[in-house]
């Protein structure tokens, strides 16, 4: 059951599918719901978290709880005002702040977390290993809001608005994030070459 | 005034800076697992609620968990797989879909409750196009976006990303606006394939152009035939009224 399941695409539609289920008190109706809008949007939540904190297994933490924190909330009647993505995003920022600063920062030097004694064994762990080293560098020429600006574009999904709301700035705040992390790239073409 | 070495500085616009860092990005959708089973557990989270601490569990207890979801997707896929490749060979020769003369057992038998759209997952591969995949699994482009309707032309499909299947995969959802069959019309269901045009196709089956076209009133431009598209061939017992050529 867990390969065919019954999915409603479009955050909208999810929305209005939840919140109606929550206010009727159909419990199961909210569940289903709310399930099919954490199929859809898992991964972008898991991705954010995980370039940000650069380490799968609190990404997962920081997914798993974010979503769990979404649901209850969601339940409790204190749903997204608009869609669902920025909102869930804006969670998982707060959990990824946390564990940012229990972790004091460590992980901000070169390769921590991404287990530095890890031999690549094959061809997916190369490109991971890979992956890691670009975006080594790619974080050591660019600070982090940046960084994060960059991370929440890549999808397409969110626009410079809601990527405002999510980081507590202005629209025009985020733009100028960009363009100043272009500048920065610009300097460094084998970046993103 | 050479301050910043303006020989090192590369002229591309931001949209070639972005553009290269996304490209770069997606190195990182291999590293995004599938998400884990969803179980709130329905009676815990009511006695949860209660408390006013929500105590659902979304992360499966370790790897198993996990590997099971992926184990039950990759059958979920292989199963659809084989479908896709039976459901036209049985249904070939007969009805596509709704020919009152002939009714297809096959397909009547396994038509789950027709209210309740059910989807498989898919996980795109490299080199996978909207159409290969609609193509692998028998159905058509346009089934497969109004199954996937945040698919948009701003929006880059990754590696990774996961698509549902409309399942099981050969039948459409709503029913496609195919040839009306009359009195004894078949039909052999062809998929579009490279290199393929409209005229080709027909004189493939040694039928005419306008026999193609008349048994395909759902192609509104007959030059723009896409890979992948199922296309629906007059089987020779019926052949539709062609005043226009009957030189053949």
């Amino acid at each position: 059951m867990m390969g065919i399941v019954t999915v409603e695409r479009g955050s909208q539609e999810l929305l209005e599918r939840v919140e109606s289920a929550r206010s009727s008190g159909d419990v199961e109706a909210a569940r289903t719901s709310f399930e099919a809008l954490y199929r859809q949007r898992y991964r972008d939540v898991y991705r954010y978290a995980l370039l940000m904190l650069r380490s799968a297994e609190d990404a997962e933490d920081v997914a798993g709880e974010a979503f769990q924190r979404a649901y209850g909330a969601w339940r409790s009647g204190h749903g997204p005002a608009g869609q669902a993505l920025p909102w869930l995003l804006l969670i998982a920022r707060r959990l990824v702040i946390d564990r940012m600063r229990r972790r004091k920062l460590l992980f901000w030097l070169p390769l921590a977390g991404v287990h530095p004694a890890h031999e690549p064994a094959d061809e997916a762990d190369t490109g991971r290993t890979e992956f890691w080293l670009w975006f080594e560098r790619f974080a050591r020429e660019l600070p982090p809001r940046q960084r994060e600006v960059l991370t929440l574009r890549y999808q397409r999904d969110l626009d410079d608005p809601q990527i405002g709301d999510i980081l507590g700035i202005s629209a025009s705040a985020v733009r100028s994030l960009v363009a100043r992390a272009c500048a920065t790239l610009r300097r460094n073409p084998e970046i993103w070459r | 005034m050479n301050k910043n070495e303006p020989t090192n500085i590369s002229t591309a616009s931001d949209k070639e800076v972005l553009d290269g860092v996304r490209r770069r990005l997606t190195g990182v959708e291999r590293l995004v697992p599938v998400p884990p089973a969803w179980q709130p557990e329905g009676t815990a989270a009511e006695v949860a609620g209660s408390e006013g601490r929500m105590n659902i569990h979304v992360r499966p207890a370790g790897a198993i968990g996990l590997g099971g979801v992926v184990a039950v997707t990759v059958v979920a896929v292989i199963v659809g797989l084989s479908l896709a490749a039976q459901g036209p060979r049985q249904s070939g020769g007969v009805g596509p879909t709704e020919s009152p003369a002939s009714p297809s057992p096959t397909i009547s038998a396994s038509t789950p409750t027709a209210a309740v759209p059910t989807f498989q997952v898919y996980r795109i591969q490299e080199g996978d196009t909207l159409a290969s995949i609609a193509a692998r699994f028998g159905i058509t482009l346009a089934q497969l976006k109004a199954a996937n309707p945040w698919i948009s032309v701003d929006h880059f499909l990754l590696v990774g990303d996961t698509l549902d299947i409309p399942w099981p995969a050969w039948i459409p959802p709503t029913p496609a606006p195919g040839p009306t069959p009359t009195a004894a019309g078949t039909f052999e269901i062809y998929t579009v394939k490279n290199g393929d045009s409209m005229q080709a196709i027909a004189s493939k089956f040694g039928i005419t152009l306008a026999q193609l076209k008349a048994a395909n009133p759902q192609i509104k431009n007959p030059n723009y035939i896409q890979v992948g598209q199922v296309i629906y061939i007059p089987w020779p017992s019926w052949v539709p009224p062609d005043p226009a050529a009957s030189g053949g």
